[in-house]
């Protein structure tokens, strides 16, 4: 394994962390196969999906029903890369997630068993007393390309963060070492 | 002279503060924020210039909790686990919004009352410090400066990146303090370490001080261990056979707290959930209407999986980190106010701090350690204390607390406008 990999899986490994401790927002991280391909480029957007035709990152809003498995087509995603899958409520409905997975699953109606779409599968059940009165709950799901060990959509809120600390250290060394101490 | 001072130091923070949530990415991580805005308030008002650049990014971890209670119809909360989101506080955000209970109205009114309340708990330990160290051997001079640091250690914690937001910390705190501030200048100590406490000064200590510490109580549950206060005076009053002051003073006031503790938790919450809920109702104490699991010991448990080590897991690892430099602090301080500088009128806040820390690592999610602290003073003070004396050593080789201390405060340098930012970007630590 080179270094580059290596430190790409670290950060990884520690967003993963991270990204057990949220309360509200559940994320997944998958790769799609390299040896992936979906025999025709038609896409069936009848059913619940998130485009990432062109681009490598998508989000939208879905009404999630809660107490059943639901299933969110993913299209366009690239053979080999790896892919974050988030999902995120609001606090202000409280459910929680018993199921949630990544699945290569033939196409709806389709007869070549080749046929493969990738899903994000998702199970909400409620998780309250009284329980949660309505049948869905507003979910907003994003799904970024994960490079360098990173969510594409992470990198505008980490360089953000990165020049904040800048910031603060030339401050810090410039005026406040001298107050300071 | 130096609470305008420490006016100007809290205006430039908390300036600086807001600059970087202004700042951050409009886009936050955790992208639930914007379906909880739909929920409350209309588009066009969540899109507006100011709100999507500011405000919007200030709703998020607690504060949802804290602004959906305070726009409840009724006082009380929608769900059971909302109980433990102080509705005291969130009932005090709706008393200051005057009947207009729109979103944008109660969110900015929170934050405003939360400045407010933070400015007000930081002059209050401004005085406690004084207060506190005026039996000790400081000059006056020296006292005011270090009252003046503690303060700004307070206005600048590691908690502050919160407290910009709608959190219940500040009100405790500013409770806290008073409490505090008054139990102080109701007590003193004779040469041996004996308490001294006259008869006149009663209502300070038997009424004020209760209240203060009961409110803190109210608002956050772990205030509670201000009753060791009680505890240690009425040790303290017993073993010098004090009998009246100790049944009329400590005790009273302890049994007060006690019972409030437990119409708070057990009684109140029996009447309105149980028996139908079922859960923690089942098991009752002695056929009387009180269960014998607290509401919020239940909350913790079940909905936060709050309890004996369950949060000593591999994936929580980050965050025993975030936790370290206050944790660490928060001991040595106890070491520090114990054996260096043994001060009569320390030990109960002495005992306090190390209960606290003994919770907050075995109990409880030990990053919420950089906010909760903020209702006791102790470690401001081992700070504010050592850093005086960095000041004379400069060029030497710093040892022991010295080096801790000057580590401490350049982690808070750093943290503070870090933390600011995680939490504008609605990422974790909570």
């Amino acid at each position: 394994m080179t270094r580059r990999r290596m430190v790409s899986t670290f950060i990884l490994e520690l967003l993963t962390i991270a990204s057990l401790i949220l309360a509200n927002t559940e994320t997944l991280f998958f790769k799609v196969p390299s040896t992936f391909r979906s025999e025709s480029s038609e896409y069936d957007t009848a059913s619940p999906h998130l485009s990432l035709v062109n681009t490598n990152r998508g989000t939208k809003e879905f009404d999630i029903p809660i107490g059943s498995t639901f299933g969110l087509e993913l299209h366009g995603l690239e053979p080999g890369d790896t892919y974050q899958a988030k999902f995120c409520w609001t606090a202000a409905d409280p459910v929680d997630v018993r199921v949630i997975g990544w699945a290569l699953q033939r196409k709806k109606g389709s007869p070549s068993s080749k046929d493969l779409i990738n899903v994000v599968n998702v199970e909400l059940v409620p998780f309250s007393y009284p329980a949660i009165k309505t049948s869905t709950v507003p979910v907003i799901v994003s799904v970024a390309a994960v490079r360098l060990g990173l969510p594409v959509d992470l990198y505008s809120t980490l360089l953000y963060i990165t020049l904040v600390f800048a910031a603060t250290y030339g401050v810090y060394r410039h005026f406040l070492r001298s107050i300071v101490w | 002279m130096n609470v305008l001072k420490l006016i100007g130091v809290f205006a430039i923070v908390k300036s600086i503060q807001y600059l970087i949530v202004f700042l951050a990415p409009c886009v936050q991580f955790d992208t639930s924020t914007a379906l909880f805005l739909s929920k409350f308030a209309g588009q066009e008002e969540i899109n507006k210039w100011w709100n999507a650049r500011l405000w919007n990014k200030l709703v998020g971890w607690d504060a949802v909790y804290y602004l959906k209670n305070a726009m409840q119809p009724s006082l009380q909360p929608e769900y059971e686990h909302e109980n433990a989101f102080s509705p005291i506080w969130s009932q005090l955000i709706r008393a200051a919004c005057l009947g207009d209970l729109s979103f944008y109205h109660v969110l900015k009114t929170g934050v405003i009352v939360e400045n407010c309340l933070h400015l007000g708990a930081s002059i209050l330990l401004y005085f406690l410090t004084l207060s506190t160290f005026k039996v000790n051997t400081f000059g006056p001079q020296q006292r005011r400066l270090l009252a003046l640091k503690t303060a700004v250690l307070f206005i600048a914690g590691s908690g502050s990146g919160f407290f910009l937001g709608v959190y219940s910390e500040p009100l405790s705190a500013l409770l806290s303090f008073l409490g505090l501030l008054s139990r102080e200048i109701a007590v003193e100590y004779d040469l041996h370490g004996g308490l001294v406490v006259t008869w006149y000064k009663w209502p300070i200590y038997t009424l004020f001080s209760t209240i203060c510490f009961t409110a803190a109580f109210a608002v956050r549950p772990n205030c509670i261990l201000l009753g060791l206060y009680y505890i240690f005076d009425l040790y303290k009053l017993l073993t010098s056979r004090d009998y009246g002051k100790a049944i009329f003073m400590p005790l009273l006031s302890g049994f007060g707290m006690f019972c409030f503790f437990i119409y708070y938790q057990y009684y109140a919450p029996y009447q309105i959930y149980c028996p139908s809920r079922g859960a923690w109702c089942s098991n009752k104490i002695l056929d009387l209407p009180l269960s014998s699991q607290s509401l919020y010991n239940f909350i913790q448990g079940h909905y936060w999986n709050v309890g004996f080590l369950r949060y000593w897991t591999f994936n929580n690892i980050p965050n025993f980190l975030i936790a370290l430099p206050n944790a660490v602090i928060l001991w040595f301080s106890a070491i520090y106010f114990s054996h260096q500088y043994p001060y009569s009128n320390l030990k109960p806040l002495v005992l306090i701090t190390r209960f606290l820390l003994i919770i907050l690592i075995f109990f409880a999610h030990i990053q919420i350690i950089n906010r909760i602290s903020s209702f006791i003073p102790l470690h401001l003070w081992y700070i504010a204390h050592r850093h005086n004396r960095l000041k004379s050593m400069k060029g030497k080789k710093l040892k022991g607390d010295d080096r801790l201390v000057r580590f401490y405060v350049i982690w808070s340098i750093f943290w503070l406008p870090l933390q600011t930012a995680l939490f504008a970007s609605f990422l974790p630590p909570a």
